[in-house]
Parts: structure tokens; C-alpha cells; sequence
């Protein structure tokens, strides 16, 4: 049961942490919405059908109330006409000499409309008196009659029958007559002498039937009376039930108290009211089927219903509202966040006042205490990559300061040597190269120039060293013009020639080889220095490039490492130097750079004059 | 994107609710308690005594009385002229009968009417129809087990009478397959048991003739120890005829009528088989009203009947049944 529970729970939470403000908040409230309608209606229900039937069981005892006062006035009426016969007729009356039938059909008379006959007669079941008069059928015996014998049960009480057809008289017409015979133990004078007898007043069956049927024609279901074994008197459905083809829980009800109470008959849930009739004993019922009620309770539930679904339409467009209200400022603030996160906010397609600033007071506040933090990290990036900038550059003039004194210090030296040589000719030549050499190193200012200049400067620099070396070297320099207006750093070449005069080709005898080539590969500019010298031994070669070379001091790489360095500063990636040697065949050390037009690379703010 | 997805949400789930409550609204409406339609239910019977169907119209009218339905008890001119039957079968249709509970005249005449109408409207038939004919179909019939009825009252007057008793048996009104069987059953239980059986039937010359006259022509012409009937019409006419010609005979009969009881008491009845017919007539109605197939059981041979002598007829529940309320 637990795992049954752990999956759904587990689901709804990682849903909710998934979801969004809004889908949160409106779920959230929707739910408990509905909950709290669902068990408002319930409780409403509930308690408006619970009314409904204590109405209906407070109107039923209302009219049980009715009906018991009619048929106690109907049965007092017949007792005091039973009490009459006994007490002023029967009792001062010497049957020897005097007869009753006067005063008999006198009252009869006086209640037909509610009796049938009223007989007196012996207890050997002798008729002595009767109204109206009738011939007797022949070969009835009264003693038979259970209204006789229940006379003298209990002689001093009037003892109620249930209904029966009449059968002491004849009549014509084959009419007959259902009554309810009132009967009672008399005295009975003959001679002086006192005897039992049995008063019998029949009462018109149709009357209590017709009390019953005005009360059964009003209101919901229906009223029944038994008397107190819980034989039935009256009911709606006498004959069917006596047909077996309705059933009653007649005997059970007979057994109940007054008052009302439920119960579940012949798969029929009903809600019952008894009332006891004075003298008789006799249960007056009232039966009412919750069905019945049904209809009212259905109207009850589909009122609600309405109620609860124009509620939950309200929620429902106010919860969106609301909602919206309330999560449509965080999601934006959200999205401008997101858009900060993605690095819009760095290619400056956005800035801080970019950022949301809207809705209720707590996210307005966020807002711009988000926009102000936003543009402190600004402020604090810009100052650092001004500072990196900064930096790169006093590097690179570091570098550059490092060449050019270098540089100086090995043509002064030639041009020095060629003095000593007297051969000023050659001097005056070197140091007019050198001067444009110069020149171009100047360049403006500028420390990225075109492969052109680069070139020009480099071949100047090897006119100086033909000079100097007294052309023990031969030179070739083959550039593809496709790459002379591409952008590289100045004073690149011109270390890699040195140290291929210095190391490579210095001692040759007239057979150095120094070739200069510049192309186009793969989309990259390579420029390559080759000689044909002595080649560099692996160890040398292997820490040529790293910190190492820059300690070992004068003339052992560090114009390389310095070549380098220059180069992965500015273009950063796999740029830079490449060498390649062999013992007794030589070296070539190529330069990778990437293929930038010069003009192209000018227009960069920025990097033009680094 | 999202903020579409949610609108559209937002909206089918308003849309919903709406739908919802236009049904709901719509229900409520319907419910509401307009004055139902109320059907009427003809009772077609046969004989022209109303009188006589007491008992059959209060069990249907109790129903008819739940159901919120009108009934009429349609009677004929005469005992067994089919032809009317029909033609007020015919006319209660077209007039908008929304259920007929027919007692028919004539067994197959009827059988074969209501079979070719094609009828639209419920049908019960009351009293064994469809037992020597084509059957009835689309239409319960709902009568108490004739041939059972007739073979005990065979029975009680085998028990009562001497073995050389004569018994006249009157055959009328056989085209009622009730009274068919009735006497069917009357004469497979004594056949062999009594003395004699004589029939007495109409002859040629009294075709026409009133039942009474035509018994009373028998009564005056063959002497008989016992008379047995079985249907109200001929039981009522022998008891005319018995007190017409001021004499008396011992009467065996299966009717229902309120003179057969009254004379049950006169000993000129000597058994009374007292079929139920106010089960009858409610089971009928609860048929065409409710088309309930719970009263299958009492289709065809369910319905009770009694044995009722003077000495039982005041009895609590033979009382109920010979005596029906009338205010």
C-alpha cells in the first residue's frame, strides 16, 4: 500500500517541482477550491435532505395528529353510542315486560351515516333487539363470531374488531357490508334476574376508510392503520396486500413505540411514523418512501451542482487572473534573467535596463536589486577586460622592447664588422637597410602590419646579413601574393632569418641555403624559414619553444620563444610556431597564422593598436 | 508559446464548466414538475354487466391509480359477439388508448385480431387465452390455471356427492378458452366417478335464446342431482332459473359474480371455485403500465383461486376475496 502511494505522491511532487509559478499557484488553489466546494456541498447536502425528511416526518406526525383526532372523535362517537345503549337503555330496561328497539333505532337513527346495526343479544346468542331491522340469516350463530366471543374476555372493556363483512342480516340485492364491530359484555335483566349479554355496534367500515383515503389523497406517501397485533385495518393497498401481491411490515410496526423512525422494507428504504389511537390500541402509520423524497432531493443535488460549477467557473477565471497577476511580473523578470544567463547581456544586445522592473512591491524591489547587481558584474567585467587588455599589452611591449634592442645589437655588430673590414660600401648599405628596416619597424605605431611590410622588412634584414656574412648564404624569398595583404604581427620574420644565419647557415662556406615561403593552407597563413644548416640536435629542439629557452640567455632562442609568445597572445588558439629539423639537413621553423586581411582586421576596434 | 498552451487550458477547462452547467441546467429544467402526461387504459370486456368486473377493474384501477393513468371498463352488448370486441378494440385505438387489458368474448377470434393488428400499444389479456388457438404473441396473458380450477371442482363433487349422482353440465359460452378448460378439467375428475353426466346445451331453436330460458327449458326437461356452470354469465341465469321456476338443485360452479356468492350462502350453491380476479386485473395493468417482467410468474396459470363453501366463505380470507370494498 505504501509503494501503491509512493509512485503518485512521488509523481505529483516532481510535477510540482517541475512546473511553473503559475501552473503551481493554479493548481494549488484550484484544488483546494475544489475540495473545499465538494465538501461544502456534501455538508449541505447532507444537512438540506436530513431537513427534508424531518419535514416530511414532522408533516406525516402532523397529520397522524389530524387523523388520530378524527378516529378518536369517530370511535368515542361509537362508544358513547355503545355506552348510551348500555348504560340508559340496557340497564334500566326488564327485558320480561319492556322492549329496547325504540331507543335502539332512535340512536341508530340519529348515527347512521356511521353505523351499520346495533344488536343486542343473549349469551346463547339470542337476538333480542336490533336496529335496523332485519331478517336474520338463517343458520348464523352469533357465539361463533369472534366479536362475541371477545366480549367476554374481558368483560368490562369495548372490545374493537378488525374489519369484517357483516353476516347476521339478510339482504337483499346481494349487498353486504365490511365493518368494524364495537362489542361489549351487557347486563341483560329478565325477571329480576341478571344476565350476560353482547352489545353489538357495527361500525360503517367505509367510514374510516374514506378518513384514510382524504389523508392518502394529500401529501407524499401514505397512511395505514392496524391494530395493535398489527392486523390491518386500513389500507391503501388492503387488497393487493391481502392478494399477496404488495407486501406491508405491518407486525413490525404494530411493535414500535409512537414516534418516527427508518427503515429498509422489500428493498425499499422508508421512513415510517407510528401514533397510537387512545381505547383501541389501534397504530395509525404513516409511510413515506425516501423514494418519494427523491425528486426533491434530486432537485437539491442538481441546484447544488449548479452552484458548485458557477463557483468553480469563478475560481476557475479568477484563479487565472489572479495567477497571472501575481507570476506574470516573476516570469518576466525570469525570461530577462534567462536572457543575462544565455550572455545576450555580454554581446550587448542587452543591458541592465533591459531587466524587468514591474509588478507588486517585492518584485519590483527584486528587480532592481537584480538590475543593480547586473550592473555592478558590468562594471566590474568591463574594468576587468580593460585591465586584461591593459596587461596584454604592456606584455606585448615588453616582448617588442625585448626584439628591438636584440635586433639592433646584431646589426650594429655586423655593420661594426664590416668597418673593421673596411668595407664601408657595404657598411653604408647595411645601414641604410637597416634604417628602413627602421622604419618599418616603426610602422606607426602599429604592431600588426601587412605580410607586404613583413616581407619587405625581412628582405631588407637579409640584404644587411648578405652584407655582412659576404654572401656565404644564398637566399630565397617566395611569397604567395594571395596572402601579402593578410595581417600578421611585424618583426615576426626576421628573428627566424637570424637564427637561420646564425645557427644554420653561418659557417657554410658560400653553400648556406636560406629559403623564405609564404601560403595559403587549410585557410591559415604559414610563412616558413628553412635552412639548410646543421640542424638542431632534439634535446634543443624539444625546449626550444618553453620558458627554458628564454633563461639559457643570448642567442640560444629566446627570439623564438619570443616569436611565439607574440603570436598565441594575439591570436590566441593553435597559432604560433612550428619547428621542424634535422640533424645535417636543417631546420624550417613556420610561422601559423590566420588568415586576416589586413583592412579587415584594422577596422577592429581595438586590437588595431594593441 | 507557454502563455498560448496555458490560455487554451484555461479556456477548455471554462468551457467545460460551461457545457457542464447548460447540462446540468438543462436537466434541472426537465425535472422540473410539469404535469405528466397521463395515459389511459381501456378495459375491454366482455358481457354487459359492469357490475360483474368489480373486482378485475378496482385491482387494475389500484394501479392505474399509482400510475398516474385513467381507466375505463369498456363493456359489450352481449357475451360472446366478437365482432363488437373488435370494433371497440378498434375504436379504443384510434381514440388513443395507450394500453388495452382485454377479457376476450372469443378466444381466437381475438387472438387472431390482435395478432394481425400489429399493435403499437401494450396488450394484456386476461383469463386463459391462446390455449386451443394460435398463441398470443407480444401480449402476457394472465389468468388463473382453468383446467386445475375445473378438475378440483370435479374433486369436491366427487367428495361430496354419491357416485350415483346424475351431473348436468352446461356447456356454454366455450368459446372462451377458459371456460373450455374449465370444463375440460370438470370432466377428466369425474368422468367415471358419478353416475351420470348429462350436457345441456342450447338446440337448434335456442340459439337466440336467453341463457335463463334455455336452462330453464333443461331444468323443466331432464331432472338432475347436480349443476355445474362455469363462467358469471350461466351461473347467474341458472340461479334466475332455479328461482324462477322455484325449485332447487345443487349447484357446483367457478364464478365470481356477487349473485353466486349471495346464493352461495342459500345453499343453492353448494362450491364456489372463486378465482382472484382483482390479482388479475392489477397484474394486468402493472403489465401494460410497467412493462415489468417481474410478474412473469403469474402469467398464464398464476393467479389464485378458491374452493369457498358457505361454512368457509366468512373466513378472513375467503372474506377479502368474495367481498370486494366498495364505498
Amino acid at each position: 500500500m505504501k509503494e501503491f502511494l509512493k509512485r503518485p505522491v512521488n509523481f505529483i511532487k516532481d510535477t510540482y517541482k517541475t512546473r511553473s509559478l503559475q501552473w503551481t499557484i493554479s493548481l494549488s488553489y484550484m484544488a483546494i477550491s475544489i475540495l473545499s466546494i465538494v465538501a461544502m456541498a456534501i455538508a449541505f447536502y447532507t444537512h438540506s435532505i436530513n431537513t427534508i425528511r424531518s419535514n416530511t416526518i414532522e408533516k406525516n406526525e402532523q397529520i397522524l395528529d389530524q387523523v388520530s383526532l378524527n378516529l378518536n372523535s369517530y370511535i368515542r362517537n361509537m362508544m358513547s353510542i355503545s355506552d348510551t345503549m348500555c348504560y340508559s337503555v340496557i340497564k334500566n330496561t326488564d327485558l320480561t315486560n319492556e322492549k329496547i328497539n325504540k331507543e335502539m333505532n332512535l340512536l341508530y337513527e340519529a348515527n347512521k351515516d356511521n353505523l351499520t346495526s346495533i344488536v343486542c343479544a343473549t349469551q346463547d346468542g339470542a337476538i333480542i333487539a336490533a336496529s335496523p331491522v332485519s331478517a336474520r340469516k338463517p343458520g348464523v350463530d352469533l357465539k361463533k363470531e369472534k366479536w362475541f366471543q371477545s366480549a367476554f374476555d374481558e368483560i368490562e372493556n369495548l372490545h374493537f374488531s378488525t374489519p369484517h363483512v357483516q353476516n347476521i342480516f339478510d339482504n337483499s340485492n346481494y349487498r353486504y357490508f365490511w365493518v368494524v364491530s364495537l362489542s361489549r359484555c351487557v347486563e341483560l335483566t329478565n325477571f329480576g334476574n341478571v344476565r350476560n349479554g353482547v352489545l353489538l355496534v357495527d361500525m360503517n367500515y367505509s367510514g374510516i376508510e374514506q378518513m384514510f383515503e382524504r389523508v392518502n389523497d394529500q401529501g407524499m406517501g401514505f397512511v395505514y392503520l392496524c391494530d395493535a397485533e398489527g392486523e390491518i385495518i386500513y389500507h391503501p393497498m388492503q387488497k393487493a396486500i391481502f392478494a399477496g401481491l404488495v407486501k406491508e411490515n405491518n407486525i413490525v410496526h404494530a411493535g414500535h413505540a409512537d414516534g418516527a423512525f427508518s427503515e429498509k422494507f422489500d428493498s425499499q428504504e422508508r421512513d415510517v411514523v407510528v401514533k397510537t389511537v387512545g381505547y383501541t390500541g389501534w397504530k395509525i402509520i404513516s409511510v413515506t418512501p425516501t423514494s418519494e423524497l427523491a425528486f426533491d432531493m434530486g432537485r437539491m443535488r442538481n441546484y447544488l451542482l449548479m452552484v458548485a460549477i458557477v463557483i468553480l467557473i469563478l475560481i476557475v477565471v479568477g484563479n487565472y487572473i489572479i495567477s497571472y497577476v501575481v507570476t506574470d511580473p516573476i516570469r518576466k523578470l525570469e525570461e530577462s534573467i534567462s536572457d543575462l544567463e544565455e550572455g545576450v547581456i555580454n554581446e550587448d544586445v542587452m543591458n541592465e535596463d533591459d531587466i524587468f522592473i514591474g509588478g507588486s512591491h517585492e518584485i519590483r524591489h527584486l528587480g532592481r536589486t537584480i538590475k543593480s547587481m547586473v550592473h555592478q558584474m558590468r562594471k566590474l567585467t568591463d574594468d576587468m577586460v580593460r585591465e586584461q587588455k591593459a596587461k596584454r599589452k604592456s606584455e606585448l611591449d615588453a616582448l617588442q622592447s625585448q626584439i628591438n634592442p636584440h635586433f639592433l645589437y646584431n646589426t650594429l655588430d655586423s655593420v661594426v664588422w664590416m668597418i673593421e673590414g673596411e668595407r664601408y660600401k657595404d657598411a653604408i648599405s647595411m645601414v641604410t637597410a637597416l634604417a628602413q628596416l627602421f622604419r618599418i619597424s616603426l610602422s606607426k605605431g602599429n604592431n600588426i602590419i601587412s605580410i607586404r611590410d613583413e616581407i619587405v622588412h625581412a628582405r631588407n634584414y637579409l640584404n644587411i646579413q648578405q652584407v655582412r656574412y659576404k654572401n656565404k648564404f644564398t637566399a630565397q624569398i617566395d611569397i604567395d601574393p594571395e596572402i601579402e595583404n593578410c595581417a600578421t604581427i611585424k618583426l615576426i620574420v626576421q628573428p627566424l632569418l637570424e637564427n637561420a644565419i646564425y645557427y644554420g647557415v653561418e659557417h657554410m662556406d658560400g653553400e648556406g641555403e636560406i629559403k623564405l615561403k609564404g601560403y595559403e593552407k587549410d585557410g591559415d597563413v604559414f610563412i616558413s624559414v628553412s635552412d639548410n644548416g646543421m640542424g638542431i640536435p632534439e634535446d634543443v629542439l624539444a625546449t626550444l619553444l618553453t620558458d627554458k629557452a628564454r633563461s639559457r640567455g643570448k642567442g640560444s632562442g629566446i627570439g623564438l620563444w619570443n616569436v611565439n609568445q607574440r603570436i598565441q597572445i594575439y591570436f590566441k588558439g593553435d597559432y604560433g610556431l612550428i619547428i621542424e629539423s634535422e640533424l645535417d639537413e636543417g631546420t624550417t621553423v613556420t610561422i601559423h597564422l590566420p588568415k586576416i586581411p589586413i583592412d579587415e582586421y584594422s577596422k577592429e576596434d581595438g586590437n588595431a593598436k594593441i | 508559446m507557454l502563455r498560448f498552451r496555458k490560455s487554451r487550458s484555461f479556456f477548455a477547462v471554462t468551457l467545460l464548466l460551461l457545457i457542464l452547467l447548460v447540462i446540468v441546467a438543462i436537466q434541472v429544467n426537465n425535472r422540473e414538475p410539469a404535469e405528466k402526461e397521463r395515459k389511459h387504459v381501456s378495459l375491454i370486456v366482455y358481457g354487459d354487466d359492469p357490475e360483474r368486473w368489480e373486482n378485475l377493474r378496482q385491482g387494475a384501477g389500484l394501479v392505474c391509480g399509482e400510475k398516474n393513468a385513467d381507466l375505463s371498463l369498456l363493456t359489450m352488448l352481449s357475451e360472446d359477439d366478437a365482432r363488437e370486441q373488435k370494433e371497440i378494440i378498434e375504436r379504443e385505438i384510434e381514440d388513443g388508448a395507450d394500453a388495452l387489458i382485454i377479457a376476450a368474448c372469443d378466444s381466437a377470434e381475438i387472438i387472431d385480431f390482435t395478432n394481425s393488428q400489429n399493435m403499437r400499444i401494450p396488450i394484456a389479456l386476461v383469463e386463459t387465452t391462446g390455449a386451443f388457438s394460435s398463441p398470443v404473441k407480444n401480449a402476457p396473458v394472465i389468468a388463473p390455471d382453468d383446467y386445475k380450477m375445473g378438475y378440483e371442482l370435479g374433486e369436491s363433487l366427487v367428495e361430496n356427492e354419491s357416485d350415483i349422482v346424475t351431473v348436468a353440465i352446461i356447456s356454454e359460452n366455450t368459446l372462451r378458452d377458459s371456460v373450455s378448460l374449465r370444463e375440460q378439467g370438470l370432466r377428466d375428475a369425474i368422468d367415471g366417478k358419478v353416475g351420470k353426466i348429462i350436457n345441456w346445451e342450447r338446440n337448434e331453436h335456442e340459439k337466440d335464446a336467453k341463457t335463463r330460458m334455455f336452462i330453464q327449458r333443461a331444468l323443466v326437461s331432464e331432472a338432475t342431482d347436480v349443476i355445474v356452470t362455469f363462467d358469471n354469465s350461466t351461473t347467474d341465469a341458472l340461479l334466475d332459473a332455479l328461482y324462477n321456476l322455484n325449485t332447487s338443485s345443487k349447484v357446483y360452479s367457478i364464478a365470481t359474480s356477487d349473485k353466486a356468492v349471495y346464493y352461495l350462502y342459500g345453499k343453492e350453491i353448494k362450491v364456489l371455485v372463486y378465482p382472484d380476479e382483482f390479482a388479475m386485473g392489477y397484474l394486468a395493468a402493472m403489465n401494460v403500465l410497467d412493462g415489468t417482467n417481474v410478474l412473469k410468474k403469474y402469467r398464464n396459470t398464476g393467479i389464485e383461486y378458491r374452493l369457498v363453501t358457505k361454512e368457509n366463505m366468512y373466513d378472513e380470507d375467503n372474506q377479502a376475496l368474495l367481498f370486494p370494498f366498495v364505498n
